[in-house]
């Protein structure tokens, strides 16, 4: 493995526009992540946890400070080589799943496939799949997303994120709508992805169980990195 | 994409109906003014054809030279022009003449006052062939007419003699084919022609075919609706009975002016052979070199090298302008049926154009209709966008998927557009049967839906969405995927 690493953020800071916050959301933050690094990002509601996720995945460009990944610094990255990024080099979950409802369970996972400029549509059932089967709903791949449980629909958003096989994978609260059971066999497959792929994780959690599942874990507290 | 406009099907028949009549209403009047144009307009009045007089107001004192004379020097003028495809000199007899016939079809003998009117047969051959074909079918197995227009007094020369000199004025056929004098064995002239005596006082001349003339479909429409009524006579069902009806025309004499002296009066018989727009319309047309040698024999060489209008056909459409122009110098104006020619397309093409602008008002109607769809649906979607965003999709992808559903539904809008359109051409096809029935030579259909008309309805359609959901395109590329991502 090459020595830059996988994420590494310098004296970030993200100010919404103003009235909303007195002080800004992100407040010099600086963190470094290596490649197959599994981090769990924690903190109280509020802290910056979500605000943080976004500006390394790129979602959100307005923000100052020293921003890299895979060694890339994003803000010399135009919108079509960031969408690139995005498509190939990062896997977002969030919290609140984000399937499309008017496509099947194998459509919504084949959806990067449809904004991959490398004529990667011939192969993307295929590979849908194959990420279907990781998260264990290959039986599913027909079906709405409408029909699943909560964790189906995890696991669904797991497998579009990973359609691409991504280095860096994004999740904002994975496993926040899941009760325990199901959480659980979330963070399995991430772990799985960790030691199979070589998946650098960052996950923005609550859950301790999630943090401790995680090999390092970054503090928040009020924009600032506190601990990490 | 499919899935999503199926999903909201019922927002985007409301966006969709306004390029549906938009559309509809712009290839209706477009596949209206196109029909107007080639099956009435080009046949009266032929677009690379103009036809030009002698200038009657003379401009005297403004030291530009007019010739006084539309003569061969004249014409060699106009062929010289640049643009100019065939010159087609016409001459109208210059003395009095009468003629009477067309009891087969009439019912009674008709007198009239003869006007005769020459033309060059080069200049209707195709369209004679094809007005017959229209009314009678195909060639075979039938009486060909438009053939025989053409001169045919030079085609064989049999000297011949009736019983007396009375005989070529009556109407007993066998009489008038007379008795060929050249062998002894005393024949009447060949079949198909007759004794044609050299002037109403003699017996003697040569065996000749009938005049081949041609009358304007226009002339059967006054005798139906103007002089059958008034004179309570039989109506003339359709032109197929002019066809090869056969009349008598007398030169150097007139029921209203001085007749010529006797011994230049002369008995011709003549046989419709066709209907053409461009046959004079109160008169007979026949191939000019009959009126040619009419007027020399009756008024004299100087008068039968003057001719009285001459067409004049261009290469291109576009070369109309400058040749009106060109002829000006010439002493040339247009005939007063050319000017009526450009003044009605002028009037089409005001008219095209209204109904057009209409059909794009419609259809800024519409697009604005878009706007607030799309609108609304992008801010219904912004999840949806979101998340195409973050699984790779560029500004340019969201702008375009956008779009592509205006697209969509654009082309679904125009084609239905021109589905309607074509539904109601048939309907006022129709409707105006009714009323054209008894018109002769009206078209059965009104409308053309030509390449042009389907394009400019679809395109028309496509580009009034697409400029609708522009700004929801827009408004779709901004949607920040950040926000809306991270709320529950
Ligand atoms: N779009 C926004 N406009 C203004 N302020 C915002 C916006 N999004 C977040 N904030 C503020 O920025 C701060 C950080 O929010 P963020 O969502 O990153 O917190 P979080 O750690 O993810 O919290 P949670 O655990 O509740 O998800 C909060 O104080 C929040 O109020
Ligand atoms: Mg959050």
């Amino acid at each position: 493995m090459s020595g830059t690493p996988m994420v590494r953020v310098e004296h970030l800071v993200k100010r919404y526009p103003a009235g909303a916050l007195p002080r800004p959301a992100l407040d010099d933050v600086s963190v470094t992540v290596a490649r197959g690094e599994f981090v769990a990002i924690v903190g109280r509601s509020g802290s910056g946890k979500t605000t943080l996720l976004n500006a390394i995945g790129g979602l959100d460009r307005d923000c100052a400070g020293v921003l890299e990944v895979d060694g890339r610094a994003l803000a010399r990255m135009g919108d079509r080589e960031l969408a690139r990024m995005r498509n190939r080099g990062i896997g977002f979950v969030f919290q609140a799943f984000h399937l499309l409802p008017q496509l099947t369970v194998l459509e919504n996972v084949m959806l990067p496939a449809s904004f991959d400029d490398r004529g990667a549509l011939p192969t993307a059932r295929g590979r849908a799949g194959d990420a279907l089967a990781r998260v264990g709903l290959s039986d599913k791949a027909a079906v709405p997303p409408t029909r699943l449980s909560a964790g189906e629909k995890q696991r669904v958003a797991i497998a579009r994120a990973i359609l691409n096989r991504p280095a860096l994978l994004l999740c904002d609260e994975p496993t926040g709508n899941l009760d325990a059971e199901t959480g659980r066999n979330v963070i399995d497959i991430f772990l799985e992805l960790a030691a199979k792929d070589g998946t650098t994780l960052m996950i923005a959690t609550h859950e301790g169980r999630v943090a401790e599942a995680a090999g390092r874990r970054v503090v928040l507290a009020a924009g600032k990195v506190v601990e990490g | 994409m499919r899935r999503n406009v199926v999903r909201s099907r019922s927002h985007f028949v409301f966006a969709g109906i306004g390029l549906v009549v938009g559309s509809a209403t712009l290839a209706f009047f477009l596949a209206l003014s196109g029909g107007a144009r080639e099956k009435i307009l080009n046949r009266l009045y032929p677009v690379n054809q103009v036809e030009f007089q002698i200038e009657t107001v003379r401009l005297f004192g403004l030291g530009i030279e007019v010739p006084s004379r539309l003569d061969e020097a004249t014409l060699a003028a106009l062929r010289g022009l640049p643009g100019v495809a065939g010159v087609y000199p016409k001459q109208r007899t210059k003395f009095p003449a009468r003629l009477w016939g067309g009891r087969d079809v009439l019912g009674y003998e008709a007198r009239l006052e003869a006007f005769l009117d020459g033309i060059d047969p080069v200049l209707v051959r195709d369209e004679l062939r094809a007005a017959e074909r229209e009314v009678l079918g195909a060639e075979e197995g039938r009486t060909v007419y438009w053939s025989a227009f053409r001169d045919r007094e030079g085609e064989r020369r049999i000297a011949c003699e009736l019983s007396n000199a009375a005989a070529q004025t009556g109407d007993d056929a066998v009489a008038i084919r007379g008795t060929v004098t050249d062998g002894a064995d005393r024949k009447p002239c060949p079949e198909g022609t007759y004794c044609a005596a050299t002037n109403v006082l003699s017996a003697r001349g040569f065996c000749e075919a009938p005049v081949p003339a041609l009358v304007s479909p226009f002339l059967l429409e006054v005798y139906n609706s103007v002089a059958a009524t008034a004179m309570g006579l039989r109506k003339l069902s359709g032109l197929e009975v002019m066809l090869g009806v056969q009349f008598a025309v007398l030169f150097g004499e007139s029921y209203f002016a001085p007749d010529e002296r006797v011994d230049r009066r002369v008995v011709k018989r003549a046989r419709i052979v066709g209907f053409s727009n461009k046959a004079m319309e109160f008169g007979v047309t026949v191939p000019l070199p009959y009126v040619e040698r009419a007027n020399l024999a009756l008024r004299g060489r100087e008068e039968a090298s003057e001719y009285t209008s001459v067409i004049v056909e261009t290469h291109r459409n576009e070369d109309v302008p400058a040749i009106v122009d060109d002829a000006r110098v010439l002493g040339l104006t247009l005939s007063p049926r050319s000017e009526e020619g450009r003044k009605a397309a002028n009037v089409l093409l005001v008219l095209t154009i209204v109904f057009a602008m209409v059909s794009v008002v419609i259809l800024g109607i519409s697009a604005i209709n878009i706007t607030h769809t799309f609108l609304m649906l992008v801010t219904e979607r912004r999840a949806e966008i979101a998340v195409w965003r973050a699984v790779g999709a560029t500004l340019l992808d969201v702008r375009l998927l956008v779009l592509g559903e205006a697209l969509v539904l654009g082309l679904a809008g125009g084609a239905s557009g021109l589905a309607v359109a074509y539904g109601l051409s048939r309907a006022a096809n129709a409707a105006a049967s009714g009323v054209l029935a008894h018109v002769p030579g009206s078209p059965s259909d009104l409308f053309v839906f030509s390449l042009p008309v389907i394009a400019a309805g679809v395109a028309c359609a496509v580009l009034f969405a697409v400029v609708g959901a522009w700004v929801p395109a827009s408004r779709a590329a901004r949607t920040d995927p950040a926000t809306v991502l991270s709320q529950g």
